[in-house]
Order: C-alpha cells, then sequence, then structure tokens
C-alpha cells in the first residue's frame, strides 16, 4: 500500500519550552484509519497540527525531522499547499466557523482554492450528504447542534477534497448525541470514502470498530503502534498511561486472566457472546443493597424545587414543571442531552436565574427573595470552562477573591481568610508552589481545580459543577471525581452536571435524568441506569459495561451493574 | 428566520431581497452622516428613520434591545456631564440658561452635550440597523467585490461575526462573578467601575484563544486563498459568494446612487457652501 503520511524523527518544541514532540517516526498508509491516543499534555494536539503544516509554519518553535503528506514535505510547502492535500477538524466546532451559514462555511475552503463557483456548488453539495447535513445547508451555525455543529465543520473540511482528514479530539466537547453522530459520519467515511483518516481521541467506544490501527503517545513520545486487537491485548497497560479504555476492554482482561476468556474482546457484543457460552439462563440474582443503605443515612432536605418553570428573555421555554428535592449529603448527576434544562435547572438552585414560575427555596430561603450574593454563600457553582472564572493575576489572588468579596458586605472575618484558603488549596490539591503562578499558565485541569478551590473556600454547604471532566483525559479525570467524591464524604452536597455515564455511575449515588426541561428520571443511579428504554428518550446511553449487564440479563446479572468491578463480581457469583 | 450578525430577521423581510453591497452602502451613510452634522435636529430624524428602518425589517428587536438601552445609556451620561458639568463648553458668551444649586447650567454646554448625545443616537441607530439587517457571508461578499485586501476583509467580519460571541462570554463572566459573591448591581454606580477590571481578565483570554483556534480552522482551509483565488479576484471574475450574494437589480443600483448621492450633498453642503442647517442651531 503507498504510503499516505511519514513522519520521520520529528522533534518539536515551542519558542522557550521544552520538547513535546520528541523523535517521533510513523506511517499511514493509504485508506487506512488510525487513532492515536495518549493522556492530556502527551503531544496529541501538537502532532496533529504538525500533520497539517500549522506546525511550523504558523507557531514559531524548533522543528526537526520530516512529515511528508503525500509526498508533499510540510516544512517547504505552505500551510495553503498541505490544506489541498490534508483536512484538518479540530476540537471546538464553534471555534471553526467563519461565515453564518452552513452552506456558505462549506463554500469558504473550495472558494479560497480558486474553484469555479459551479464546481464549488458541487463539492458542497456532496460534503453535506457526506455528513448526511443537506437539510441543514441553509441554517446558521449558532442554530445548530453541537453534533451538527461538528459535521459541517467536517463537511468544510470535506469540500477541499483532502486525500488525509485529521480530527483533533472531535468529540470532546460534544453530548453523547453529538458524539454518536461524529463516529457515524467516521464509519462512513471509512466505509464509502477513498480517503484516510486520523483521529485523535479518548472516546474509544466505537473507535475500536473502525479503527485498523492505533497509537498510544506519551509524553511526546510513542509508547506502542499496533493493529487494533494486538493494541489492545493489554488494557491494564494502558489505563495506567491514561487512556480510557473501554469498559468491554478492561472486564475482558479480567475474565481472561481468571481463564474465562480467551482474549480481550473489542465490542459488547463480542463480549457478550462469549460469555454467554459460560453461563446457564436463570433469573437476576439479588442486586447490591449498597445504595439502598446509603440513601438512608442521608441528612435534612436543604433544597426544594415545585412547580419550576424557566422561560429564557427570547423565548425559548427551558424548564417544565420541574419538582425535585434535594437532601444534605447527596451526590447527584444532572444527565440529558443538550438543551435537556440541565444547566438552566443547577442555575435556578443558586439564584443565578429566577423562576419564571414555581419555587425554589435553598435551605429554606426562597431564592427570589434572596440575592445571589447570599445564595453564593450556601451554593457554589463552577461553570464548565475554567477561563470563564478566573479573574485575577495570581491562584493565590483567585482563592482570595471570593473571600475578599464576602469580607467588603460583613459576612467573612477577614482574619478567617488564610485558614480557609490553606484548607481549600489542600482538599484541591494545590501546592504552595503554585500560588504565585497565573492560572491561565496553568493545564486546563489544573484551571478547574483552581475555580472548584476558589468557590471551596468560600464554603458552601452545596457544590453544583458544570462537566467536571470535559477535556481531561483518564487520570485527570479520576483525579477530579476523586476529589469530589472527598468532598462528599467531608459532608458536601454535590451536583455534578455531566455527559459522561462511566463518571456518573462509578461516583454519583443519585441520578436525575432531562428531557425536553422536565425530569424522565430520578433515582438511585443503579435504579437509574438499569432502564435503558426510558433512558434512551434522554439519548443518553447507560456505561457500556451496564449495557453488557443488560445484554445478559437472561443469564442472572442483576439489572444494577454499573462498573467493571460489580460485573466481575457478579460473574464470578455466577459462575460459581 | 435568516439569523444576522447581531439578530434575526424573516425571510420575507424587504431587506433580505437587498444585495450585500446595499447594505454595505447602508452603513457608510448611516455611521458617516453623524461625523459631518452637528444638527442635533437631523441627527435625531437620521437615528429615528434608522430605527423606523428596523422595525421596517421586522427584526427581532428583543435580541437587540439591550444594545439600545446599553449605548443610550452612554450617551445620556456623555450629555448629562458636558451639559451639566461643561464649563469649558459655555463659549465666549457663557449665558447662563438655569443655576441649580452651585451648578450654573450653560447655553453653550448644554448645546454641546444634546449635540453629542444626538450623534451618538444617530451612530448607536444606524450601526444596529446595519448589524441587524447583515449576514458575515454579505459582508464578506460586499468587501470582495469592492477588493478590499482579503486580510482586511476576513477581519472585519470575524469582528462583527463574534461580537455577540463575546456578548455571550460577557454574560457567563458576570454569572461566574454572582457566584464568587460579587453582583456588580448591588454596588453603588461609582464604585463598579473598580470592578470593571474582573471582566477583562477572563474576557481577553477568551478572546486570544478564540482567536488562535479560529485562526488555525482558517489556515487550515487555506485561508489567504491560492494564487488561482487571487487571480479571479483581480481579474473582477465571480467566485461562489459574489454570485450568490452580489447581484445588483435596478433598486439596488438606484439605492446605491441615492445613498451616495446623499452623502455628496451632505459633504458639499457642509464644507463647501456652509449650510447653516448642517450647523447645532442651539449655540
Amino acid at each position: 500500500m503507498p504510503r499516505e503520511v511519514v513522519v520521520e524523527d520529528l522533534w518539536w518544541r515551542y519558542a522557550g519550552g521544552d520538547w513535546i514532540l520528541k523523535g517521533i517516526n510513523f506511517t499511514v498508509d493509504e485508506g487506512e484509519f488510525l487513532v492515536v491516543v495518549g493522556p492530556n499534555d502527551s503531544g496529541k494536539t501538537t502532532l496533529a497540527r504538525s500533520l497539517n503544516g500549522l506546525i511550523p509554519h504558523s507557531v514559531r518553535g524548533d522543528f526537526k525531522g520530516r512529515v511528508l503528506v503525500s509526498d508533499m514535505d510540510t516544512l517547504k510547502q505552505g500551510i495553503g499547499g498541505v490544506s489541498t492535500k490534508v483536512g484538518m477538524v479540530f476540537d471546538d466546532p464553534e471555534a471553526q466557523f467563519i461565515l453564518t451559514k452552513v452552506e456558505d462555511e462549506v463554500a469558504f475552503g473550495p472558494m479560497n482554492l480558486g474553484l469555479s463557483p459551479e464546481e464549488t456548488e458541487k463539492r458542497i453539495m456532496w460534503a453535506l450528504q457526506v455528513t448526511r447535513l443537506e437539510g441543514q445547508i441553509f441554517k446558521e451555525p449558532a442554530d445548530l447542534s453541537g453534533g451538527q455543529k461538528q459535521r459541517a465543520a467536517i463537511s468544510a473540511t470535506l469540500a477541499m477534497r483532502p486525500e488525509i482528514l485529521v480530527l483533533d479530539e472531535p468529540t470532546s466537547m460534544l453530548d453523547p448525541i453529538g458524539k454518536a453522530e461524529v463516529m457515524s459520519v467516521l464509519r462512513d467515511l471509512k466505509e464509502k470514502q477513498d480517503i484516510t483518516i486520523i483521529v485523535f481521541e479518548h472516546h474509544l467506544d466505537e473507535l475500536v470498530e473502525m479503527a485498523d490501527r492505533f497509537m498510544l503517545l506519551y509524553k511526546g513520545e510513542i509508547l506502542r503502534e499496533d493493529k487494533t486487537r494486538d493494541f489492545f491485548s493489554d488494557p491494564s497497560f494502558l489505563y495506567e498511561k491514561g487512556v480510557r479504555v473501554p469498559e468491554v476492554c478492561l472486564i475482558s482482561e479480567k475474565l481472561e486472566r481468571d481463564g474465562i476468556f480467551d482474549k480481550v474482546y473489542l465490542t459488547l457484543s463480542q463480549a457478550s457472546r462469549s460469555l454467554s457460552k459460560h453461563l446457564k439462563e436463570r433469573p437476576s440474582i439479588a442486586p447490591a443493597e449498597k445504595e439502598a443503605r446509603e440513601f438512608e443515612t442521608l441528612g435534612d432536605e436543604i433544597i426544594r424545587v415545585e412547580g419550576l418553570h424557566y422561560r429564557y428573555p427570547d423565548g425559548t421555554i427551558a424548564l417544565r414543571g420541574i419538582d425535585l428535592t434535594i437532601r444534605r449529603g447527596e451526590f447527584i448527576a444532572f444527565i440529558g442531552q443538550n438543551g435537556s434544562g440541565k444547566t438552566t435547572l443547577s442555575k435556578t438552585l443558586n439564584g443565578l436565574l429566577r423562576p419564571t414560575k414555581g419555587r425554589v427555596s435553598v435551605f429554606g430561603m426562597d431564592t427570589t427573595k434572596v440575592s445571589t450574593v447570599e445564595l453564593a454563600q450556601r451554593v457554589g457553582y463552577t461553570f464548565q470552562n475554567p477561563d470563564h472564572q478566573l479573574f485575577k493575576g495570581s491562584v493565590k489572588e483567585e482563592l482570595e477573591f471570593g473571600l475578599d468579596n464576602l469580607s467588603r458586605i460583613g459576612k467573612l472575618d477577614p482574619t478567617e481568610k488564610k485558614g480557609r484558603i490553606s484548607e481549600a488549596m489542600k482538599t484541591a490539591g494545590i501546592s504552595e508552589g503554585l500560588l504565585e503562578e497565573h492560572p491561565y499558565m496553568l493545564s486546563k485541569g489544573l484551571r478547574q481545580r483552581v475555580a472548584i478551590a476558589s468557590i471551596i473556600a468560600m464554603k458552601p454547604d452545596v457544590l453544583i459543577i458544570d462537566e467536571p471532566t470535559t477535556g481531561q483525559d483518564m487520570s485527570q479525570s479520576i483525579e477530579v471525581m476523586r476529589f469530589l467524591d472527598g468532598l462528599n464524604k467531608l459532608g458536601h452536597t454535590l451536583i455534578v452536571v455531566t455527559h459522561e455515564m462511566w463518571v456518573v455511575a462509578n461516583w454519583t449515588k443519585r441520578t436525575v435524568a432531562m428531557l425536553n426541561g422536565e425530569i424522565l428520571l430520578d433515582g438511585p443511579t443503579r435504579e437509574v441506569f438499569s432502564r435503558p428504554d426510558e433512558l434512551m428518550k434522554t439519548f443518553v446511553q447507560p456505561p457500556q459495561i451496564a449495557r453488557l449487564a443488560q445484554d445478559l440479563k437472561n443469564y442472572g446479572y442483576p439489572p444494577v451493574v454499573v462498573t467493571v468491578d460489580e460485573f466481575y463480581e457478579s460473574t464470578k457469583e455466577l459462575l460459581r | 428566520m435568516q439569523r444576522t450578525f447581531l439578530s434575526y430577521i424573516p425571510v420575507d423581510s424587504i431587506f433580505m431581497k437587498v444585495s450585500a453591497s446595499t447594505k454595505l452602502s447602508f452603513f457608510f451613510l448611516f455611521n458617516f452622516y453623524p461625523f459631518f452634522i452637528s444638527n442635533p435636529l437631523l441627527n435625531f430624524l437620521s437615528g429615528i428613520i434608522a430605527f423606523l428602518l428596523t422595525l421596517r425589517a421586522r427584526v427581532n428587536l428583543r435580541t437587540i434591545s439591550k444594545y439600545y438601552k446599553l449605548f443610550l445609556t452612554l450617551a445620556f451620561i456623555i450629555f448629562v456631564s458636558s451639559a451639566f458639568f461643561g464649563e469649558s463648553l459655555a463659549g465666549p458668551s457663557r449665558e447662563v440658561i438655569v443655576r441649580l444649586g452651585p451648578i450654573n447650567v450653560y447655553k453653550g454646554a448644554m448645546a454641546f452635550g444634546l449635540e453629542a448625545y444626538s450623534r451618538v443616537f444617530a451612530l448607536v441607530c444606524g450601526m444596529l440597523f446595519w448589524l441587524a439587517i447583515t449576514t458575515g457571508t454579505e459582508l464578506f461578499a460586499a468587501l470582495e467585490k469592492l477588493r478590499i485586501g482579503y486580510n482586511l476583509r476576513i477581519s472585519i467580519v470575524m469582528i462583527f461575526r463574534y461580537f455577540s460571541v463575546f456578548d455571550g462570554d460577557y454574560h457567563v463572566i458576570r454569572e461566574a462573578e454572582k457566584s464568587r459573591a460579587l453582583d456588580l448591581s448591588t454596588i453603588p454606580i461609582y464604585k463598579r467601575p473598580l470592578h470593571f477590571a474582573y471582566y477583562l481578565v477572563p474576557l481577553v483570554m477568551l478572546v486570544i484563544k478564540r482567536a488562535l483556534e479560529t485562526g488555525a480552522a482558517m489556515e487550515s482551509r487555506a485561508f489567504k486563498g491560492t494564487k488561482l483565488y487571487k487571480g479571479m479576484i483581480s481579474k473582477g471574475k465571480e467566485t461562489y459568494l459574489t454570485k450568490k450574494y452580489y447581484r445588483l437589480e435596478r433598486v439596488d443600483v438606484l439605492a446605491i446612487i441615492s445613498m451616495i448621492a446623499i452623502l455628496a450633498v451632505i459633504l458639499v453642503g457642509r464644507f463647501y457652501f456652509g449650510w447653516a442647517w448642517f450647523m447645532n442651531p442651539f449655540y
């Protein structure tokens, strides 16, 4: 097979920095589908941008080695020239739109290539057909869902007819529906179009079924590179290196070690088929009572929502008659697709939004009669993007910010500040050495922790965190969730708004699933995940391991298995 | 509905039928006019006409009402400060209209304040009208036809394209401040400027990040154009966007000629003939 991409001894460092890429060597054949995985800061984005010439042409730094794409040397060719061979899709669908209509956006690239209006129009229609966006052709990008926006970005790139398509974390900012849409497009591209695909991603559940090869990038070096099946032969190793290994692979490894499986399976259907050969049909074994016991130990009611409606100034009805009670010490997940009302609901709990109709009372206070500042002391809120909530020039000042505001209005004795900051730093794992650093010089994960710590310093009883794991790799996500779990054990009531079902399954005790501004399901997490048909209405799927258990429910698996360890324990019991 | 820079207009709005170049000439007329006219009455009239055209276009006013409030409030502050506290604007006559305690309200200062406010009023109404009826692609096509340089063209479009995104960021930042017990609406107005810096840090950082990301996306799509594209423009050939958005009907030609004529009359009348009714009669 002719080689489409050849990377030879590639080294790169940004101006004034350390080497990010350290002697990278790999090739990609024509028509191949390669997935590059690795923790954050491993160099994935840097490598992606080296493939289309952004590095070294748009960024200052030191470049060594060679990158050839379709025999074109990216160092000698300008980005415009390379863009005729390599198309690139970025992680933020919003930041990739230049013009204000899908059709025009897709036309932008071909137009820059100097194509005639007629040829441009043909390419637009073809690209939109490939991504199944013909129906959205006249829509504005701002009126599209996240998945549609990303598909539009893929169309805009495909319209340039590149031979190689590079996608840098294309699903990281999307909800489950959006992720599924993008994966579906990639599947179609692989099967029906003659194009080489290189995807840099954390979410691998669907990619294991599509990709020909995987590559692990770790601290700027290629640690492993193999065909898909062989790459996942040692899931624990990959997991330790921060790869978000599909749960099916993790459980397969455990069962392979026990001699039940003969290999590590990559897909749910493979694992299900193999396991069913070892089991007999029988009724379900009793589910764990752990969650029921935990519910019994919860405290008094602290938040009550009654008949809550909310309508935005532009007329959008976001909440339709929500009734909800939250007790002290709970750890709750709000789930649902984008636009379901999760974030709107969470913002009514700390007074950022006031009910259009209905009532929200927080610690007995009606939120319409109390100021947001007053509520901020009881209910802390951190936003999805930490960059929206960092105001000062150093971490120390950032941690002091909220406390200074409380002191100014007489709600905090200034002598308490130092102690609170020290406590918040310890809880959030922020070292003294970071205190004088500018928050924006920190990694995204650390910025998120600084933002959370600055809220914790205010000692709210309730903490609402919007998407705590977005943009984080596996290790960082686990670290953040363990930290939040620690807060919950210290007595904080936590609400997380999230799209990550494995986070919900492993840490939260109660799940509220929303659809079109209403609560569809509300109960212990396991109970919610045991109702997949209803959950599907919210376009949310239970974690992969839960789906495997449900697939095997006729063989005795309890309906409430949601983690790999639970599945493993259930399997051992069933095989006894 | 068709989304524009700042709002939405129905697809059957009369201004959807107007070409990109006609819309661009609206911009020049409504935004240059107040610089040459110092008569507050004419400026107020210009602003009212722009507002009436906004209504005629059936713009979704709910999405832009906040901009009217914001900019006209700022303009009112300018009026008050110059009219009531602008002793240096009193003029040689120093005629006092009224005394408010220790404050002398001078006729000259009041006239100046009124003039300043009327110019801002006209500018704001004109600008909001243009932003409410124009899309980014139309502006791009119009500038392309005028052979404005590619970098400048795309920069202008991006400024307007990201205005509403910037606005969205500002609102989230405000919410984040409230979550940290800082609500500017509860702070005395004279103390608020001290806290404005807290907006700037995250806004600037977000703008820089977005600029880098969008720049990377544009470069990946042959931004700046290939030689073939540049050749097309220099030879006056149609590109996909100019073919689609730059259709000049008879009404467009008439509209553009009329607006050029109005601007020409203003310039000649103001600077050559010195027509009095372009000047401020309240001095």
